[in-house]
């Protein structure tokens, strides 16, 4: 064949470079395989982050769960429970989990997957009509005030006066400050019928920032208030029960059970800041014979 | 591979050469772009897919994890980075080839307002670091974790199997196209010849395909090129045979040595002094197979003239080119030179012996 190879008679539909044409998909080709050999794929696998874990020391036990509804001490609890005696001589570990309230289940409480649980009674009894068979009350915090607040003036308890504005409340049925009292509070006086604007919020954090920023009129709350700005409160429930702890009756170790409640303490200290500030009643209690035999 | 090729390979060994340092190069060249785009992709995959799992995993988990902060505390940020971290340990980067080591994730931080978390730069050799953002909503606000992915590259892996590849390539690229160029004409001008009927298609495909064999009928005086048939003339077809006759070394040629006509050349006989030894073979040829009798005639009287060789050459010439074109009918066509000794031209087939039945 004489002249350059691959040089095609002119009009020919063929490219004329037929080396051009070959070269090029070879070299797509190899860019190809060279990108499928080099594909890598990353695994991993996460845990779940609503929780605390620390070890006693014990090579091999049980672990101690606690569900506690807020991360604040979940950290120092744990360790001050790992560094018990009384704890460290019969569990391996301890967790602190902070678990959406809403993620508790039935089978939870059934299946006793935590020895000791911080929420509302009449919550854990839905759940389980017989929970008071299965757990004890072990702490029990109440005389916790509740206010309505409003960075612009003081609220009035008036149909009126709670007309038209904007309410933020938390989107979960089991929060008792964000959402069972402003709801039962608002049903005892709005009699236009529920005349106001409820905007409901997935966390406290994002309640708390959109009311700082002014974005709702009113919302309610205890006095701890992370603001510089003056805010107008009308006291919703001076009698509120802030916090009770339910331990699985099997647990049945005074010593341990004092442990626990030497841990739990460590929150005693996020009411007490309510106290000190606004000078009300709201100191924790003890609330069961457990703790109230402790030392 | 045609025997044109061969010659000229052969015959100009500073393009061959040249040709191989060509190839070298583009194969090391190859080499070098295949390889930066392996580690590019290795890299990219193992962040997109990392990336991928974290965006589908983590969102869910660190809203349930910090649903409840409601003093945004440090604590319980640093609390959750140091889990997410942990869990960050167990990242395992694999593939069909090995190209990453070592790979480690680190977490920046969780929010973009938490503080920037320490991440340790390891002393490797050939280290490669991408950052990761992964968007997430802490109740209606959007945040955005970052991390850290770092890997070590397997340099001499990455360098192996894209050196190979570009090795194949570049020798099927060597190969292969002559291969199609020789093949390809043929196969454009069976579809030309039979259309692009399914049958026409296939009779086209058995041309290409077909070997690069001539292939005389001395019944029909036909001659089947790479597959296709042409039938000529009686005279110049035996004129045809004669020439292929010669190529094979099959018959001989007065007036000229051994060593002359080894090659297959025919001399033109002077204007002044026909071939009558030359006439004695065409004509046995063309009694024996049924030729023209006033061609036979012809030769008897005034025995082989150039100007009749040069007739029936062209005539050939003509017919191969107008079925077959210039370009396919050449290496079945006649190649001349100019004798040394008598200063007249000679010709014989371009075609090599080999591919020549008779």
């Amino acid at each position: 064949m004489r002249g350059k190879a691959g040089d095609m008679k002119p009009g020919s539909l063929w490219p004329t470079r037929p080396r051009l044409l070959a070269g090029s998909a070879f070299l797509l080709i190899a860019i190809v395989l060279s990108g499928i050999l080099s594909h890598q794929n990353a695994r991993i696998s996460l845990g779940e982050y609503y929780q605390y874990r620390c070890s006693t020391g014990l090579a091999s036990g049980p672990e101690l769960r606690i569900l506690s509804v807020i991360p604040t001490y979940a950290a120092e609890m744990a360790q001050k429970l790992c560094r018990s005696p009384a704890i460290s001589e019969e569990f391996a570990s301890v967790k602190v989990s902070w678990k959406p309230r809403t993620l508790l289940s039935t089978a939870d409480l059934v299946n006793q997957r935590y020895d000791v649980i911080w929420n509302r009674h009449h919550f854990l009894t839905g759940l389980m009509p017989d929970f008071d068979e299965h757990y004890d009350t072990l702490l029990h915090y109440d005389n916790y005030s509740v206010f309505w607040l409003s960075l612009n003036n003081t609220p009035q308890m008036t149909a009126e006066y709670f007309q038209g504005k904007r309410i933020g409340l938390l989107a979960d049925d089991s929060s008792h400050t964000h959402n069972l009292l402003p709801l039962t509070s608002l049903a005892t006086i709005d009699t236009l019928g529920e005349n106001y604007v409820p905007v409901y919020f997935a966390n406290t954090g994002s309640l708390y920032d959109s009311f700082y920023r002014g974005e709702l009129d009113l919302i309610t709350g205890g006095l701890n208030l992370a603001i510089d700005r003056p805010v107008f409160r009308t006291l919703v429930d001076n009698s509120a029960t802030a916090a009770t702890f339910f331990v699985r009756q099997p647990l049945e170790s005074p010593a341990q059970r004092c442990e626990i409640v030497a841990a739990l303490r460590l929150l005693t200290q996020l009411w007490q800041g309510i106290e000190t500030h606004q000078n009300i009643n709201g100191v924790a209690t003890h609330g069961s014979d457990a703790a109230g035999s402790c030392r | 591979m045609t025997t044109l090729s061969v010659s000229t390979d052969f015959t100009h060994k500073t393009s061959v050469v040249e040709s191989r340092s060509k190839a070298t190069l583009c194969w090391l060249m190859l080499t070098v772009v295949l390889s930066l785009a392996g580690a590019g992709v290795a890299l990219w995959s193992a962040k997109t897919s990392l990336q991928d799992t974290l965006a589908e995993q983590l969102p869910r988990r660190l809203a349930d994890a910090l649903q409840f902060s409601f003093v945004s505390d440090a604590d319980t940020i640093n609390l959750v980075s140091n889990a997410v971290d942990q869990d960050l340990g167990s990242l395992s980067v694999a593939g069909r080839s090995a190209l990453l080591h070592n790979c480690s994730a680190q977490l920046i931080r969780l929010l973009s307002s938490a503080p920037q978390r320490t991440t340790t730069r390891s002393a490797r050799l050939l280290p490669v670091a991408t950052t990761i953002r992964v968007d997430w909503h802490h109740g209606q606000s959007p945040e955005v974790a970052s991390f850290q992915l770092q890997c070590t590259l397997d340099v001499p892996r990455l360098l192996g199997i894209n050196a190979f590849l570009a090795l194949v390539s570049v020798l099927l690229m060597l190969l292969l196209p002559p291969v199609m160029s020789r093949r390809l004409p043929w196969l454009l001008l069976g579809i030309k010849q039979h259309g692009y009927s399914a049958r026409g298609l296939r009779q086209a495909l058995a041309i290409a395909l077909a070997p690069a064999t001539m292939r005389f009928d001395h019944q029909r005086h036909s001659v089947t090129l790479h597959g296709i048939t042409l039938t000529l003339p009686k005279t110049p077809y035996f004129y045809y045979v004669w020439y292929a006759r010669l190529r094979l070394g099959s018959a001989r040629v007065s007036g000229a040595s051994p060593g002359d006509n080894s090659e297959g050349w025919l001399l033109n006989p002077a204007t002044d002094r026909p071939d009558r030894v030359s006439a004695t073979f065409l004509i046995e040829l063309m009694t024996a197979c049924g030729g023209h009798q006033k061609a036979i005639n012809d030769l008897t009287e005034h025995g082989l003239r150039a100007k009749i060789l040069d007739q029936n050459r062209n005539k050939v010439k003509d017919e191969l080119c107008r079925v077959l074109g210039e370009t396919l009918a050449a290496p079945y066509l006649f190649e001349s030179e100019r004798d040394p000794r008598t200063a007249r031209y000679r010709h014989r087939l371009a075609c090599a012996p080999n591919l020549i039945v008779l």
